[in-house]
């Protein structure tokens, strides 16, 4: 048991992100689809204004705006007219009705109230389910996972509808963590298409919140997979899973779809990413490209080549929990140790670390980090490294004040050696 | 807390609700197709930047986590206002209260920061299961000794600027003539409804300085706690663009018999004309006389300093869509510079705001009154706009569709009051047109078939 727990009241410069910010996330990986947050018009708008920020690209997400008055007499109606109005003006193909703190205190059954809705027109094909993500629960990263897994309940419903598909032989599905940028998703995906594999992504950010499938504005996703391309999953022959925090998604799909997985806890650092070429050479009998050679003795390079810098060195570092575990994973190749280690929530996962990490927020790192001699965490940390004149790079999110946070790679060899990079420029 | 919603929404000086009585403030969100931020969002925008005090946000996560160090004003002073405080109710606050967590919350706050005041800020939730904040923080102000400020702006209870009045209320109950200044000069002049967004504030303290004018309390922009207490011993008070905080305006005037008017910095003409104003309602013919040298001084210089600048804008059509409040004042600016704005969101304009847009553009600006960015897109098409000016929100809206941008709202990074702000957005608006990118982004790959 490698995990404490934050011994303040209050919670000082919070590292956690809401849920929902997750749910979010996962619905832009999937294209013309649109989330609608069950709350107050005043939370959707937040989520909008941090992720747009980020990622500088407009973001699907509509709210019940419920007001004083809905509470006392029924959110249900809300909902249901939200829904109503995005489908009479947007018609999107996949609908996800998030829950807030709010509106799980009021207690409003939006399982049952779905249900009853889609029970009126069930000739209506497009997908419309429900997502439990209360605030008081968790980070961004389970309510990414969270809503992935309700997707692919949802989604599974209509495949097995239609039953049997056959097994391609090549076909993979591909389900990565919310740690994950756009730029990480096309790299994995490039890596497995160059061993042969056609790849089914959900979510896939790859080309969305970025250069995206369709040109324009429209209020819905404009980019991430087809609901057309995701009905092919049962299909697969075998899922990968990428980050701890999706496993369980990974398990459903095996469950529903007689599929089995297997999971890539990390896809950064050189061990991490060799294991991950050997298995992937051992899957599709494929020899490993030579670009991929040349990019790992690239790798191997750099790191000889910065580690009088690295070695020895301490860092303060807050992330969601996976990311975290990618980043300790790979910054102890480097030669560096943690000063003090922060994570928003805690999971099987970070339990089972050497090191400790404590459940908190980044007043927390801020108040174990002096002796540290580089701080990682999203850009809400730079005031405290600030204050304790520590050298800071930004990660994961939000990140504040550069471009192309969504393009930023950190896996495979290319991804690791652009990593190691960004880290040098900040401490050497 | 409905005490102080009452007092907030009858305010007569605002248009908001003579023109929508029975509503409080503006109409309510529609589900589905709503953009705008709550009235817990627009409370933190009036309070936050009173820097040396701590801003604790009472609820669940993501009120306080969501939305921390998004604002665009600056301080020159403490830096206490950039923490993200919260209580971050788990499930079991929920069920009991919360009123444990908020008292033990501020009791650390206390000894950590040792601040001049806390503004406590209730969230739908709490407002939902009943926390009585007023009684909590009065009890807590006892105990240590400071003020300790109840912020009865939920969410849910309405927009943003509804929470700016809500906010304006607190000032007006708990903060505004508790202390005298150290002490009086015969200039001294508040100014309401400032933020110091991107530091703009200080280009016209600058200003205010060459006149002889003090600026006693900034409310709020790069303020400490202690001016806004003292804020009741102005001689004159100028409410900045905005008609939100009107309300605090209108008490002091009825209690302490400070005039007030409004006004704004945006553009040469209109800088100079309330420099101009100001001097008057201080009535020093000495100061008049001043004023009107240096602004006669400045408008010189700034002519001459515009000159390029107005050749590239002259006649380039121009669509703004602010979300309201400060519509006329951009309006204003943009045709100093020669532009045609074609176009007006007006969403949350009031009554009279919309009469002075009306009369600044004329017959053929549409004026548009919905949200949402596709009315604002189609309306851009249809009048050939050749750059929307509008806030964050917008900007990759317009990008996606490659359309050139101008950012004009609480979070942008550059300051465009006074002269000096007036010649950047002069130079923002050049490069934005004239920029080679969209050019580029229009190509078609040459391989395209
Ligand atoms: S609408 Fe309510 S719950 Fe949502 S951010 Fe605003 S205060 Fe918080």
């Amino acid at each position: 048991m490698t995990i404490c727990f934050s011994e303040k009241k209050l919670v000082i410069n919070s590292l956690k992100i809401s849920q929902t910010v997750g749910g979010v996330l996962a619905l832009q990986g999937i294209f013309r689809s649109i989330p609608i947050l069950h709350s107050a018009q005043g939370c959707a708008a937040f989520i909008k204004a941090l992720m747009t920020n980020h990622y500088r690209d407009p973001v699907a997400l509509q709210t019940t705006a419920l007001t004083e008055l809905d509470i006392i007499f029924g959110a249900e109606q809300n909902m249901i007219k939200a829904i109503d109005t995005v489908i009479d003006k947007n018609d999107p193909s996949v609908i996800a009705v998030l829950s807030t703190a709010l509106s799980e205190t009021v207690d409003d059954d939006m399982e049952k109230n779905l249900k009853n809705y889609r029970e009126n027109d069930p000739t209506d094909l497009r997908l419309i389910f429900p997502v439990s993500l209360p605030d008081f629960e968790g980070s961004l990263e389970s309510g990414y996972a969270r809503t992935v897994e309700a997707f692919i309940v949802e989604l599974s419903h209509c495949i097995l509808e239609n039953r049997p598909v056959k097994k391609q032989g090549n076909r993979v599905n591909l389900i990565p963590g919310s740690h994950l940028t756009s730029g990480d998703v096309m790299e994995i995906k490039t890596i497995l298409s160059d061993f042969g594999l056609e790849v089914m992504t959900f979510p896939d950010l790859s080309h969305s919140l970025s250069a995206t499938l369709a040109d324009g504005y429209s209020p819905l996703t404009q980019g991430g997979s087809t609901l057309t391309d995701l009905k092919k999953i049962a299909s697969a022959q075998l899922t990968i899973v990428v980050g701890n925090s999706m496993e369980k998604a990974g398990q459903i799909i095996e469950e529903l779809h007689d599929i089995p997985y297997i999971l890539f806890d990390s896809l950064t650092g050189l061990e991490k990413v060799d294991h991950f070429f050997s298995w992937l050479k051992n899957f599709t009998q494929s020899p490993v490209p030579s670009r991929y050679q040349w990019e790992r003795k690239q790798l191997i390079d750099a790191m000889v080549d910065s580690h009088f810098y690295f070695g020895g060195k301490s860092y303060a570092m807050a992330s969601e929990p996976d990311h975290l575990y990618t980043l300790v994973m790979f910054l102890k190749e480097l030669g560096c140790m943690p000063a003090k280690l922060v994570s928003s929530y805690a999971t099987p996962a970070l339990k089972t670390m050497e090191e400790t990490v404590e459940i908190g927020d980044l007043d927390d790192l801020e108040r174990g980090s002096d002796a540290a001699e580089f701080w990682l965490s999203n850009s809400h940390g730079q005031q405290g490294a600030g204050r304790l004149s520590i050298p800071f790079m930004p990660i994961g999110f939000p990140i504040t004040g550069q471009i192309a946070n969504g393009y930023r790679r950190q896996v495979g060899f290319r991804g690791t050696i652009e990593l190691l990079l960004a880290i040098s420029q900040v401490i050497i | 807390m409905k005490n102080h919603m009452i007092n907030a929404f009858q305010e007569p000086a605002c248009q908001h609700n003579q023109a929508q009585s029975g509503q409080q403030g503006c109409a309510p969100a529609k589900p589905g197709q709503s953009n705008g931020g709550c009235a817990f969002d627009g409370a933190q925008i009036t309070l936050l930047p009173i820097a040396d005090a701590a801003h604790l946000v009472h609820g669940p996560l993501a009120c306080g986590g969501n939305s921390w160090e998004r604002r665009g004003s600056l301080s020159s002073g403490s830096s206490l206002y950039r923490y993200g405080l919260t209580t971050d109710l788990s499930e079991q606050d929920i069920i009991f209260g919360g009123d444990d967590k908020l008292v033990k919350s501020i009791n650390e706050i206390i000894q950590r920061f040792q601040p001049p005041a806390i503004f406590v800020y209730a969230t739908c939730v709490t407002a939902l299961i009943g926390v009585d904040l007023d009684a909590i923080c009065h009890q807590a102000s006892k105990r240590h000794a400071i003020p300790i400020i109840p912020v009865n702006s939920p969410g849910f209870s309405g927009s943003k600027n509804s929470g700016n009045r809500l906010a304006g209320q607190a000032l007006i109950d708990y903060v505004i003539g508790t202390e005298d200044p150290p002490f009086q000069t015969p200039f001294d002049l508040n100014f309401i409804g400032e933020y110091n967004i991107a530091g703009e504030m200080w280009d016209i303290e600058d200003l205010l300085k060459q006149l002889g004018i003090r600026l006693l309390s900034r409310i709020t922009g790069d303020s400490h706690f202690k001016e806004v207490q003292w804020a009741h011993r102005a001689k004159v008070n100028m409410v900045v663009c905005g008609r939100a905080l009107i309300n605090v305006a209108r008490h002091m005037e009825d209690k302490y018999e400070i005039p007030y008017f409004e006004g704004s910095f945006y553009g040469a003409k209109q800088t100079s004309y309330s420099l101009r104003k100001i001097a008057r309602l201080f009535g020093d013919q000495r100061l008049i006389d001043n004023v009107a040298v240096f602004t006669a001084n400045e408008e010189k210089k700034i002519e001459q300093a515009l000159k390029e600048a107005r050749k590239v804008l002259k006649g380039k059509r121009a669509l703004l869509y602010t979300g309201g409040v400060k519509s006329w004042s951009v309006i204003s600016a943009l045709q100093e510079l020669g532009m045609e704005v074609v176009g007006v969101g007006i969403s949350k304009s009031s009554q009279e705001d919309i009469v002075r847009i009306k009369d600044l553009v004329g017959e053929d600006a549409l004026l548009i009154d919905s949200r949402g960015a596709r009315v604002v897109l189609e309306t851009f098409k249809k009048k050939q706009g050749d750059i929307l000016i509008a806030g964050g929100r917008n900007i990759y809206v317009a990008l996606k569709e490659r359309i050139p941008f101008l950012e004009i709202n609480q979070e942008r990074d550059h300051a465009y009051a006074g002269y000096t702000g007036f010649r950047q957005m002069a130079r923002h608006l050049v490069t934005a047109l004239q920029h080679p990118v969209w050019k580029l982004a229009k190509l078609d790959p040459p391989w395209k078939e």
